[in-house]
């Protein structure tokens, strides 16, 4: 009879399919033990040259007591930019893919509204958002610095989403706000040359770039955020 | 302690991939990164820690659950063997009311815009190719003659509504001497 034949083969699928779950998790596994092994066995860091002169010369090169901001303004600067600049790649591509819906249509959620969470996350809010803009300024001070900063105050945002999803945003606009902001941080890199020159200008840049890259962060993540989370469906299907 | 994170780490890892509820999973990539970044504190590296509380606690879970709760489609796939008889007749519209199948995908996508589902439907005449990708459908509808056969997974929910749904509002379908059995796999 043809009703158990197809059962059957579909157990036996999913049978095989099980299989594959547990050599996933074994390969996980694996993966884990090794590494283990070698954090075991591989001995600090201590010694590599290029570790010992960056500790030891950090705050008298950059003025940053985190060394962390010291090597992504001042020794690795370029690689800050190309991460910078994959984030906005990553921002276009996702507004080409989207850009078939034209209106925020959010009607079907506009009656449901959490209270207890939006009195609580109301009561919140300047408190993250101070703290936010406390990681983008004193990154270079404490842990913390542009792109965490950036990405707490995004956080704000789309939690606002959950509290009332029938809100509409304009995030277009955030788009040419982040590329402005793109190429402010390019620009002002320039004054890499004078801060390694001249004592006065070394705090002052690296606060200028994390300030920079804080709110181009936030940007990116935002638009990302919004675009996902008003897609309509219906745009997705006629691809 | 850090021994305990990595086990940590690791068990949340498996389980991730193992739970077979998407919201579930979403829950434990979230308690992934939340001790991934306690581990990232304990190796002294505060901002790397910051970064991934953030992005992977906070942002990422947000945007799996608000995608969750977009993408709410059932899939239903229909097959029937017998379309090889009238291959003459090319347009497949027609072929749909010949097969005389209207009443229970009807019956379904009733049961989805009560559920405000969007079913998504798709018709096959070889049954041989679907069952591997079978766990793609959320039900199979499997037509001979006037008999019919689905086939749902126990551990959707949704499917299980559909049983007590279709039991209930079976007798249109036996009017027309139409069987129908209900299996779980």
């Amino acid at each position: 009879m043809k009703i158990s034949k197809i059962s059957k083969a579909i157990k036996a699928n999913d049978a095989k399919n099980g299989l594959r779950r547990i050599l996933v998790a074994s390969f996980i596994l694996g993966i884990t033990i090794i590494f283990l092994f070698l954090y075991k066995h591989i001995g600090s860091v201590d010694s590599v040259e290029l570790y010992s002169y960056y500790k030891k010369m950090y705050i008298h090169d950059t003025y940053s007591q985190n060394a962390v901001t010291a090597i992504y303004l001042n020794y690795r600067v370029f690689d800050t930019f190309f991460e910078a600049l994959l984030l906005m790649i990553c921002v276009t591509g996702i507004m080409y893919f989207f850009k078939e819906k034209s209106t925020y249509n959010n009607s079907e959620y506009k009656e449901k509204k959490h209270e207890l969470l939006e009195a609580a996350l109301n009561f919140l809010y300047p408190i993250i958002i101070v703290f936010g803009i406390y990681l983008i300024l004193y990154g270079s001070k404490s842990p913390g610095g542009g792109f965490q900063g950036g990405a707490v105050l995004a956080a704000v945002f789309m939690s606002r989403y959950l509290v009332n999803p029938g809100a509409i945003w304009h995030v277009d606009s955030l788009k040419n706000v982040e590329k402005m902001l793109y190429l402010l941080i390019v620009s002002f890199s320039s004054l890499l040359i004078l801060a390694n020159s001249y004592i006065e200008f070394k705090s002052l840049y690296l606060i200028i770039m994390n300030f920079l890259i804080g709110f181009k962060v936030f940007c990116g993540l935002s638009i990302i955020f919004f675009y996902f989370a008003y897609i309509d469906t219906d745009s997705l299907e006629s691809w | 302690m850090l021994e305990f994170l990595f086990l940590s780490l690791i068990i949340f890892a498996i389980v991730t991939v193992q739970t077979k509820n998407l919201i579930r999973a979403v829950i434990y990539l979230g308690g992934l990164s939340l001790i991934c970044s306690v581990t990232y504190i304990m190796l002294a590296a505060p901002d790397v820690a910051l970064a991934e509380a953030v992005i992977g606690c906070t942002l990422s879970t947000i945007l799996f659950l608000v995608v969750l709760r977009k993408y709410r489609v059932f899939n239903v796939c229909f097959v029937y063997p017998q379309i090889n008889i009238i291959q003459e007749n090319t347009n497949v519209q027609d072929d749909m009311s010949y097969m005389d199948n209207a009443n229970i995908i009807k019956l379904v996508e009733n049961y989805c815009y009560s559920k405000e589902l969007e079913p998504h439907i798709i018709y096959s005449n070889r049954y041989e190719d679907l069952i591997t990708i079978s766990y793609q459908y959320d039900i199979i509808v499997h037509q001979l003659g006037k008999q019919f056969w689905l086939y749902g997974r126990k551990r959707n929910y949704q499917v299980i509504n559909l049983k007590a749904y279709i039991k209930k509002n079976i007798s249109d379908l036996e009017k027309d001497g139409a069987s129908i059995e209900f299996e779980l796999l």
